[in-house]
């Protein structure tokens, strides 16, 4: 099986450096015309089915791949982003400036700490894989699925199917749109891509 | 600093699934024409340098970038990919047959068993990240580098990036010719982008 798992677009908060978590916000106009992309470049593979996270964000760039397909968008809530609690809306100095002490908690342990009011990302990683997994018991070896989620989402499962510590998520970058691909072959998972965004290079 | 780790392009070797470590096999037809989409995929890329093994299926892999690009090759033997000792030009089948226990210990420990007469993979990442970590020294923050090299080697290079237990790298995949990138901000490695393979489809 490969599971194809790709970042929604971007998006105001994304471009101005604004946590956002589980809230509400579309794609900015760059964020469509990425979608619009990364469709086009998966309007030729087969898809047994299209999941998405149920955040706007991701919802929408799943609607823009899925329009070459015919399908449904299957959203599934155990696919967000990491709820990041009080730091929603927030950048990074500000965060540091309002929680030092959770925020020097966090660059400490990034995978274990707790956000402000929010999860860690160990929590996070736990329900997306429930997810993953619940997901793949309903097709078969041969099948190839298409996952719309998130960054730390995307980093979460890469560390799961790696048996990456936790902690070492920011060792690796998502881009928006970008596509990771994780194969499942004799009962085991490995990492087939990471990050290709070859797509956006071709405009 | 932008690190781009490029596996060469296929051999016979690789098609017939043999075992070889630093075996001199070319690059067959097929690996030729990876090599060939490989340097159109980079020819609009700001390159300072090529690094390359000193392998024929790397050397011949980093030239198709060259064509491209007015600078000079430079080999390394530190880029090698790993040394399979005893195990050089033979197949999965026979080394189990032949070297049962050490195959057996090959399965539970990927990265320690030391390979009869060669390295282990532990080995190979200790000397590949030295000849990394000079390459970083030697160039300017927004330099791109092209490194040709073997699937152990990049392999071995994104567990040390990551953080990845090196008995674990079999989980990585990375395909003939497939463009591996490693970002370096302030002295600190991330793994910008996996195994894209995309011009292998042009």
């Amino acid at each position: 099986m490969h599971i194809m798992l790709v970042r929604h677009g971007e998006t105001a908060y994304n471009a101005s450096g604004h946590y956002q978590g589980h809230m509400q916000i579309s794609l900015n106009d760059t964020g469509f015309a990425q979608a619009t992309r990364v469709g086009e470049r998966l309007r030729h593979h087969h898809f047994a089915a299209i999941y998405s996270s149920d955040l706007l964000r991701a919802v929408q760039t799943a609607t823009a791949i899925a329009a070459h397909h015919h399908q449904p968008v299957v959203e599934l809530a155990g696919f967000r982003e990491i709820d990041v609690g009080l730091w929603e809306h927030l950048t990074v100095a500000e965060i540091a400036a309002q929680f030092p002490t959770d925020f020097a908690a966090y660059r400490a342990k990034p995978g274990r700490a707790i956000y402000t009011g929010g999860e860690s990302y160990a929590q996070m990683q736990t329900r997306a894989m429930h997810a993953l997994t619940t997901v793949m018991q309903r097709h078969d070896e041969h099948d190839t699925i298409c996952v719309v989620c998130h960054g730390g989402t995307i980093r979460a499962i890469v560390c799961a199917v790696l048996n990456l510590d936790i902690d070492n998520y920011t060792q690796m970058w998502i881009d928006n749109c970008a596509l990771t691909t994780i194969i499942q072959q004799h009962g085991k998972l490995r990492l087939g891509n990471l990050n290709d965004n070859a797509h956006a290079d071709a405009h | 600093m932008q690190l781009l780790l490029i596996r060469h392009g296929e051999t016979a070797y690789n098609v017939q699934g043999i075992i070889y470590g630093h075996a001199q096999v070319p690059l067959n037809e097929r690996g030729q024409t990876q090599a060939h989409h490989l340097g159109q995929r980079l020819k609009q890329h700001q390159i300072q340098a090529v690094y390359s093994s000193d392998l024929i299926r790397a050397m011949h892999t980093a030239e198709a970038i060259l064509a491209h690009h007015p600078i000079t090759l430079v080999t390394d033997v530190g880029l090698r990919e790993l040394d399979v000792g005893e195990w050089e030009h033979k197949s999965i089948p026979d080394v189990q047959q032949h070297y049962a226990e050490l195959y057996q210990q090959y399965c539970a420990t990927p990265g320690q068993m030391i390979y009869p007469g060669g390295e282990s993979h532990q080995m190979l990442q200790h000397r590949v990240m030295q000849v990394i970590n000079c390459y970083v020294a030697l160039h300017q923050d927004h330099d791109i580098i092209c490194v040709v090299c073997h699937g152990g080697t990049i392999a071995a290079i994104v567990c040390a990036v990551l953080g990845l237990d090196i008995n674990l790298h079999e989980r990585i995949r990375i395909d003939n010719c497939a463009i591996t990138t490693i970002t370096i901000t302030n002295g600190v490695m991330q793994l910008a982008c996996l195994n894209d393979n995309t011009h292998a489809a042009s």
